[in-house]
């Protein structure tokens, strides 16, 4: 075996699974059997060996915290709910992958992607710009013209402390 | 099965059902309903001529459907009496015009189309319940493509298919083209080991136990089919290989050496090659963590076991009662396995949990062996804390009859209830029912339970709650955290009863108006009642309560209601502390309060819940914590009640609105 | 709560103009007046992975506004149906929950009580219009055409969230729903398969190879269109084709209708009627069937 390959297990954090289970949306981390129903069923993993969700959650119980938030991984659950539908011990996958993005994001971890949106919501109030441009072209096709409110929405995320790094 | 049949002692009543059990302990009369059969039983000789012109073809349920009968069927090949039957849902009758055919097929002449259905009323002195268990559906689980994929099929259907007395005398082969499959995947927990939850909330993809022969069951068929056919490429989808009886995991190693592959992983989803019929099974190998994709010819999902659909009737006719899972429940799991609650009556094989053959023997002949020593008796002993009636009291009002769980007392219209002592269980769930209190607990009369609130809040009572706790789970709760010296606020005075049912809701006044801060109601878990489902009246007299505490001023909060095993001694210390928590708070206006306003104010005699008959929109409001959260309320779902945020049972119901 | 507010969220009303139009136009048909509420903003779906109480507090804030204008929720987008839902859940059951967020909106002049439903657009054909209505008011049968339904995944899952109004892993809704226009359903392998939207930010080649997976198998069962109901999908697998056939080096050219737009054909709507001039993939023979 590769020296890479061999995990120092003392830099393990065997309160991870707590510290997920507390925050809402992973309380049911505990109830994993490793069946595998999740994995099998995944359509992200059957495109990429990148994301394998019981994989993960073996990691998060096992106390892996710097790899599992570290690791870009969390981020690829396209939330599609198939494995919640699926999973035998309703361990709710999807929420549970958000939990874990919310602890990452809490440090700091947070994909460019998800910063540019941030950004977009504060700006806008909204993912996409609704200014004179759009009403104009709205108005083209008959619609009724949209007033953005971006305040309100700016507010909650200060609150909330979403971090703001957008571009 | 042909001995039963022969046997001088034995009266075999194939195709008939009970009706009604009336009576008790030795003296049981059933009523059981001998259906017809239109063919007579002790005439026929099973020569099969009726069967050919019979024009109704019929899918074989023995068979599980894969093949056919007649509306004239012999059951199965084995089955006793070896005599036809018809199914008159089916038959077109004896009109000429319409058939009769089988009748001018019979020489013998024992087809008679005007056989009635008869009741037959036989006395006994014991019942063995051994109803036995259904299988798992797997329809809900259409990921594995058991309703849309011809080749995917159940392990019971894959009986009949390896089985010389199936439809293809044994020789397997797969449903859509009949081709003697070569590979063969076996999916295992098919419809065992899933949570009842939000994405599960009635057990249609799964029960949460393990149905304990489906894994001893596939390794068997692996080595059938290895046996029969050595080439077939055999695959086994599993979490866990269950291999714990004798000899058990011997054969799991002579499966594997046969060189059976076991894959650590449940699939899933199954696709099917429209094309070929074949399967394709997406599974990750969680033990090497990879994805694979596994083809194969045919795919056996290995379904888990539920309990029979007809175990609540028989639960009614015997007054039994049910784990959460569904099957019957023993009188007690390591102590008193084959007993039910209700004397006299035993229970064997699966109606009582998923077992194998062995494991039915083996109970089978417990029961058995436990029928022999009642019957042999002349008298039999019983406790002797029972119920009795005072004549001079009674009302003849009949309510007490309709709350013992045990149908232990006999009433009829103007006439004085009676207690059968030998069928009384000791509960006091009717005697905490009688408005007259014309029924005596024999060691737990009214009186001595008085006297008990009496002594304890005799003086400053504002420093003390009082727990009313069932001797076999909450007060043996109490036990276990004193033995485990778990520390806990020692302000509760516990008075013992046998059953929260036993909890007449005047105690509870009474301790109010002599002024307890908090009053606990506590019994067993809400399906673990020892006394079938008496703790089922206790929650509703706590209602009742809750509603009258209101109506007089008083915070209903000060009522508790909790359920806590004999082994959570850790359940109990936090449930005083909560609770101590609770009466520390109630202040002394509050008590002086609750004293004046009950002594007027009367006890409702039912609660608003009762006049619910279909499920009503409501809020349910933790007493405990103060959570709140709605849901449609269900008035006969039976469900316990419990608060999500601090597990406490001190929930009510609000109905909003006028009812 | 009777009466509907038209929920549009972020994409559809720059980038679905199609799908908002055709939706419109069918509504007006079957008599259905929906309210165009001031204020709304995004429903919080972006925000959740990041801070669950922005998700929330965000997806509150638009059932508040609803709740005020005593409406209901209409939704075209699934990814918003499944976040207002989650959170008109949440704070109907929830005491607490609901008890902060009030405290929350109290200080933006807004509160919620818990009274709003959320529906999809479809599930609201589905189930309150009901099939056999629809079915009156088709006045063009498409029996010319053979569509692909794609149902996606917020439509129907957590499905307890949606009262299990359809399964999950065998649904028939949308195809009841286009079957009613008459037109012909044909199915695919791995229909229940998601579109890739949701990581498409975050590893687009990820994302469009199940973009690419799903447009193969569509294209396979040799159908006319693909029919979907929600804009993410939409964006996947119509703005995004070309970009998937240039990565793939294949052609698909496969068109992808709005259900709106679809129900619309066959209440005797023109392809411009229905925005059809806003859908990118544009094939011959729909060109063809609908030339006026």
């Amino acid at each position: 075996m590769p020296e890479d390959d061999i995990i120092d297990v003392s830099d393990f954090d065997p309160n991870f699974r707590d510290e997920i289970a507390a925050e809402p949306g992973g309380e049911y981390i505990r109830r994993c059997f490793s069946c595998g129903t999740c994995s099998a069923s995944c359509p992200v993993g059957g495109v990429t060996d990148k994301y394998n969700p019981r994989r993960i959650i073996h990691m998060a119980l096992l106390g892996m915290r710097q790899e599992v938030l570290s690791s870009g991984f969390v981020w690829l659950c396209s939330v599609c709910y198939t494995c919640y539908e699926r999973c035998p011990q309703d361990v709710r996958i999807p929420e549970l992958m958000n939990a874990i993005r919310n602890i990452a994001v809490r440090e700091g971890r947070i994909p460019q992607t998800f910063k540019t949106q941030v950004g977009q919501l504060r700006a806008h109030g909204r993912l996409y710009e609704v200014g004179d441009y759009e009403n104009e072209r709205r108005q083209e096709y008959d619609l009724p013209p949209i007033r953005e409110e971006s305040a309100q929405v700016r507010q909650i995320l200060d609150d909330m402390d979403v971090e703001e790094e957008a571009e | 099965m042909m001995d039963v049949g022969r046997h001088p002692n034995i009266v075999l009543m194939a195709y008939s059902e009970v009706e009604e059990i009336a009576g008790y302990v030795g003296n049981f009369t059933v009523r059981v309903r001998k259906k017809a059969r239109y063919v007579d039983e002790d005439e026929c000789t099973a020569c099969g001529d009726c069967v050919e012109p019979c024009p109704v073809v019929k899918a074989d349920e023995f068979q599980m459907g894969l093949s056919t009968r007649r509306a004239i069927y012999i059951p199965f090949p084995q089955a006793v009496p070896s005599a036809y039957i018809i199914n008159a849902h089916e038959c077109l009758g004896n009109n000429p015009i319409a058939c009769g055919k089988c009748r001018e097929a019979c020489e013998k002449d024992c087809i008679d189309f005007d056989m009635q259905d008869e009741i037959v009323e036989i006395k006994v002195g014991a019942i063995v319940v051994a109803t036995g268990m259904d299988v798992y559906d797997p329809t809900p689980m259409d990921e594995y493509g058991y309703t849309s994929y011809t080749n995917v099929i159940t392990s019971m259907e894959f009986e009949r298919l390896i089985s010389a007395g199936g439809p293809t005398e044994g020789h397997l082969v797969r449903p859509s083209d009949r081709t003697q499959p070569r590979r063969i995947g076996f999916i295992q927990c098919v419809g065992s080991r899933t949570a009842l939850a939000e994405n599960n909330p009635d057990g249609a993809r799964g029960n949460p136990y393990c149905s304990n022969i489906c894994c001893m069951n596939t390794v068997k068929d692996s080595l059938l089919l290895k046996d029969h056919y050595p080439d077939t490429d055999i695959a086994v989808f599993y979490m866990d290989i269950r291999a714990f009886g004798k000899g058990f995991e011997d054969l799991y190693m002579r499966s594997r050496a046969e060189g059976v592959r076991y894959i650590r992983g449940l699939p899933g989803e199954v696709e099917e090659d429209p094309a070929t019929g074949n399967l394709v099974v997406h599974v990750e190998n969680t033990t090497t963590g990879l994805l694979e994709q596994h083809e194969f010819d045919m795919l056996v999902l290995s379904v888990g076991a539920i309990p029979r659909q007809e175990t609540d009737a028989v639960r009614q006719l015997l007054t039994l009662s049910r784990t959460g899972d569904g099957f019957l429940m023993e009188a007690h799991p390591k102590l008193r396995p084959v007993d039910s609650p209700t004397r006299g009556v035993y229970i064997a094989g699966c109606a009582e949990s998923p077992k194998d053959v062995k494991d039915s023997v083996t109970q089978a002949s417990a029961a058995a062996a436990r029928v022999e020593i009642l019957l042999n008796a002349p008298t039999i002993k019983v406790e002797a804390i029972t119920a009795v009636v005072d004549e001079e009291l009674c009302k003849k009002c009949g309510q007490c009859a309709d709350a013992c769980p045990y149908s232990a007392i006999v009433w009829e219209k103007k006439q004085v209830a009676r207690v059968i002592s030998a069928a009384c269980a000791g509960c006091g769930t009717c005697s905490a029912e009688c408005p007259y209190g014309a029924i005596t607990m024999r060691h737990f009369t009214d009186q001595q339970i008085y006297a008990m609130l009496d002594a304890f809040l005799a003086e400053d009572p504002q420093e003390k709650f009082i727990a009313f706790a069932c001797n076999w789970c909450s007060y043996a709760g109490a036990d276990t955290a004193g033995t485990s010296r778990l520390q806990y606020p020692p302000n509760a005075r516990i008075i013992r009863t046998m059953c929260s049912g036993r909890v007449r809701p005047d105690f509870v006044w009474y301790a109010f108006r002599k002024g307890a801060p908090v009053v606990l109601v506590s019994g067993c878990h809400y399906a673990d009642c020892h006394y079938i489902s008496a703790n089922r009246k206790a929650v509703e007299r706590v209602d009742v309560l809750w509603e009258g505490l209101e109506a007089a001023g008083v915070r209903p909060e000060r009522l508790q209601l909790d359920w806590c095993s004999a082994a959570e001694g850790q359940k109990w210390a936090r449930i005083m502390r909560e609770i101590e928590e609770l009466r520390a708070a109630v202040t002394a206006e509050e008590i002086d309060q609750a004293r004046q306003a009950l002594q007027e104010a009367k006890i409702p005699k039912r609660s608003r819940l009762d006049k619910l008959e279909k499920p009503t929109p409501a809020t349910m409001r933790c007493y405990r914590c103060g959570n709140e959260w709605a849901v449609v309320f269900d008035p006969h779902a039976d469900a316990e009640r419990m608060c999500a945020a601090c597990r406490s049972n001190s929930v009510r119901v609000m109905i909003d609105g006028e009812l | 709560m009777s009466r509907y507010a038209l929920y549009l969220g972020c994409t559809v009303p720059v980038r679905g103009l199609n799908y908002e139009l055709s939706a419109r136009k069918v509504l007006d048909r079957l008599g259905i007046q929906v309210a165009d509420l001031d204020g709304f903003a995004c429903c919080g779906f972006p925000a959740k992975p990041l801070d669950w109480k922005a998700g929330l507090l965000m997806a509150a804030r638009n059932l508040a506004l609803a709740e005020a204008a005593g409406c209901d929720l209409l939704t075209l987008c699934s990814a918003c149906t499944g976040t207002l839902t989650e959170a008109a859940h949440r704070l109907k059951e929830d005491a607490r929950l609901r008890a902060w967020v009030n405290e929350e909106l109290a200080r933006q002049g807004k509160k919620y009580s818990g009274k709003v439903r959320v529906r999809h657009f479809a599930r609201m054909l589905y189930e309150e219009t009901g099939v056999e209505r629809l079915k009156e008011l088709v006045t063009r049968e498409l029996t010319d055409l053979a569509v692909a339904p794609h149902y996606g995944c917020h439509y129907l899952k957590p499905s307890h969230l949606y009262d299990g109004f359809d399964d999950p892993e065998n649904p028939h809704s949308l195809e009841r729903l286009i079957e009613a226009t008459g037109a012909r359903v044909k199915h695919y392998e791995d229909e229940g398969q998601c579109c890739g939207g949701g990581i498409l930010g975050f590893d687009e080649d990820t994302a469009l190879l199940m973009t690419k997976q799903k447009l193969d198998h569509v294209v396979a069962a040799e159908v006319d269109a693909m029919v979907l109901i929600c804009p993410f999908c939409a964006i996947m697998y119509e703005a995004n084709q070309r970009r998937v056939e240039g990565l793939y080096n294949t052609a698909y050219k496969l068109p992808v209708l709005y259900y709106s737009q679809l129900l619309g054909l066959a209440m005797g709507m023109s392809l411009e009627e229905v925005g059809f001039k806003l859908n990118r993939v544009k094939s011959r023979k729909l060109a063809q069937l609908f030339r006026e």
